[in-house]
């Protein structure tokens, strides 16, 4: 039964490990999905291509200069993050007040549009459109445990987002700013008359949101071959995670991203390959369907 | 049911029929098809909508048809004109577990639930413990409306499609003006007010989930049956969630038509310029639906109400 291979140690540190790193991928395009939704209550599914946008970014810049991947996510990250502000603008800001659904049905039509400027972009560039990977330094070098041969690229990574984490974390509780988007999240009209210029919060925070996918981009091209159209389902999931961790919550986001990693790996070592994408669904299915405002909404 | 309401109907009605022999090329006629099997799908949608209801999943129950149908026919031998209404029976059956199970969900978490459900069935479709049945990812071939033997076969099978899709928007309409449609305009408006005004909103809901995916089955029925003669998995898709809701809100939620008009206009936009097969195309057509939702939020159906009593105003 393969249930027992999960008490194999080897194994189960090869999940476990596997799982923090796609979990923390997950934390991140979760927070940045849940400081748009918890300032603009906005859901944007494109989140995902937004995230591709950013793997691709950081593969070209990095091959075509020939740096370090690593050093160059900062860059991609500021990019797709003005990028961001300006997809608020152009496409979110007209809509506004409309209707819920009509943010869906923009949030699809950008999808759309994303991923065929990236086909053709892509299309353009390489002659051929086929998954590609981000080669680091350090792609085929491993850290040796025993038996176990673990990629210094998967520590870099682990170690990189925990350190940025900690960092966003410490500015949006510290810092005057971090206090005006959680005001603005927290009420939006007392922000207003508070005298915080709500629109803008609204557009830094798309950008903030999106920069965060750009990361969460940058680690999966790093990590494994991606294309064009991997990152839709992996921001929905993370849609999932934030209603799970709270709307709104950072700790619940980055906790949730983890989670959802750890239990997508022994999903698909306990049930079999096809579970993993339906398990993220099957945890929120269940706790909305015995719970239906969330682990911690309020009744 | 007032007189200018009869009027747009009769147009719809006609313009299905008359189609074919405007566009006789057996390319058209595949092309109408899947458009009039979009609409039913897209009308099922609308009508779950209507009771404020929004589901990113349908493609579970347009999967679970298709499949039902597929597998009656295949393993009992049912003649394909009855399974693709029995199939559907199914996909009715798991709607309403599912609409009873969702009921006291909030507008996003049911979105999501519904999402996540026909994550869930693909799951199960593909699993090794369902092989024996579903054939995993391999999918199942399905036998045609007619035979392709026959003369005619592709007008008969576009017909056969065409009086399906006309009875199921006339009895949209007939929902949608009955004491039902009420209960769930009043339900999506406000429930709390819905229920002290004595009606039962589960009920209500249950029952507006059930037609639903009925109908969703249904358009999956007819689409392996007629237009593709095969199902996959991939019936499952992101994509096939997102369609109707594109198809409706285009041509105009909460309106009769507004599926059927979004399903023409997008779907054969989305057809005509995939065929120059770059991707500048389907760019287009993102940047068309963006288009649509900026100038008309309540959709195309209204804005063309709007500028024919503007005409009609200046005339008078």
């Amino acid at each position: 039964m393969e249930f027992f291979l999960i008490f194999d140690p080897e194994l189960a540190s090869r999940i476990i490990f596997w799982g923090l790193i796609i979990g923390i991928i997950y934390s991140l395009l979760a927070l940045g999905l849940n400081i748009i939704f918890g300032v603009m209550k906005v859901v944007n599914f494109a989140h995902g291509e937004i995230m591709i946008t950013g793997a691709y970014l950081t593969f070209f810049i990095s091959s075509f200069f020939s740096i370090n991947p690593l050093f160059t996510i900062p860059i991609t990250m500021l990019v797709i993050g003005l990028i961001g502000m300006g997809i608020e603008r152009t496409f979110f800001r007209p809509i506004k007040g409309t209707s819920k659904l009509n943010e869906i049905f923009i949030s699809i039509a950008l999808i759309l549009i994303i991923q065929n400027i990236l086909a053709q972009t892509i299309l353009e560039v390489n002659k051929e459109i086929k998954p590609v990977r981000i080669t680091t330094p350090y792609t085929y070098s491993f850290a040796e445990f025993g038996s176990f041969r673990l990629p210094y690229d998967y520590l870099i990574i682990l170690v990189a987002a925990f350190l940025f984490l900690a960092l966003f974390y410490t500015i949006i509780i510290k810092t005057s700013f971090g206090r005006r988007l959680r005001a603005t999240s927290q009420n939006r009209n007392a922000a207003e008359l508070m005298g915080i210029n709500v629109e803008r919060i609204d557009m830094i925070s798309f950008g903030i949101g999106t920069s965060l996918a750009a990361m969460a981009g940058s680690f999966l091209g790093i990590i494994t071959h991606f294309d064009v159209y991997s990152g839709t389902l992996p921001a929905i999931k993370a849609f999932a995670i934030i209603i799970l961790g709270g709307l709104g919550s950072i700790p619940g986001a980055i906790i949730g991203g983890l989670i959802l990693g750890l239990a997508e790996n022994f999903a698909a070592v306990i049930l079999g390959g096809a579970w993993k994408d339906a398990i993220a669904f099957l945890i929120l299915s269940i706790v909305l369907i015995l719970k239906p405002s969330g682990i911690f909404g309020k009744e | 049911m007032n007189k200018k309401f009869t009027k747009v109907q009769i147009i719809v009605i006609a313009l299905i029929l008359i189609l074919p022999f405007i566009f006789p090329d057996p390319y058209y006629l595949q092309l109408f098809s899947m458009i009039l099997m979009f609409s039913i799908y897209a009308i099922s949608w609308n009508i779950l909508a209507y009771s404020g209801q929004v589901s990113l999943g349908h493609a579970a129950f347009l999967g679970i048809g298709a499949y039902s149908s597929v597998l009656l026919v295949k393993n009992l031998g049912l003649p394909v004109l009855a399974t693709i209404f029995i199939g559907p029976l199914f996909a009715a059956l798991i709607g309403l577990g599912l609409g009873l199970l969702v009921l006291r969900l909030r507008e996003w978490f049911l979105s999501m639930v519904t999402f996540g459900f026909s994550v869930i069935v693909q799951a199960i479709v593909v699993d090794d413990r369902m092989r024996f049945l579903t054939d995993g990812w391999n999918g199942l071939f399905a036998k045609p409306f007619v035979s392709s033997l026959f003369p005619y076969h592709q007008l008969l099978n576009y017909y056969i499609i065409a009086i399906i899709t006309i009875v199921v928007y006339i009895s949209s309409s007939l929902i949608f003006n009955s004491r039902l449609g009420y209960a769930l305009r009043a339900i999506e408006e406000n429930e709390t007010l819905a229920k002290i005004s004595g009606i039962n909103a589960t009920y209500y809901k249950v029952i507006a989930f059930t037609i639903s995916t009925y109908l969703a089955g249904l358009s999956g029925a007819i689409y392996v049956h007629g237009i593709t003669l095969f199902v996959s998995p991939e019936i499952f898709n992101i994509q096939n969630s997102f369609w109707p809701l594109i198809f409706t809100l285009a041509g105009g939620i909460k309106t009769t038509e507004g599926p059927i008009l979004g399903a023409f206009l997008i779907w054969l936009a989305w057809t005509e310029l995939s065929r120059i097969a770059s991707y500048y195309a389907l760019i287009g057509v993102g940047i068309l639906l963006v288009i649509i939702i900026v100038f008309a939020p309540k959709g195309l159906y209204s804005l063309i109400f709007k500028i024919i009593s503007n005409i009609r105003g200046k005339q008078t």
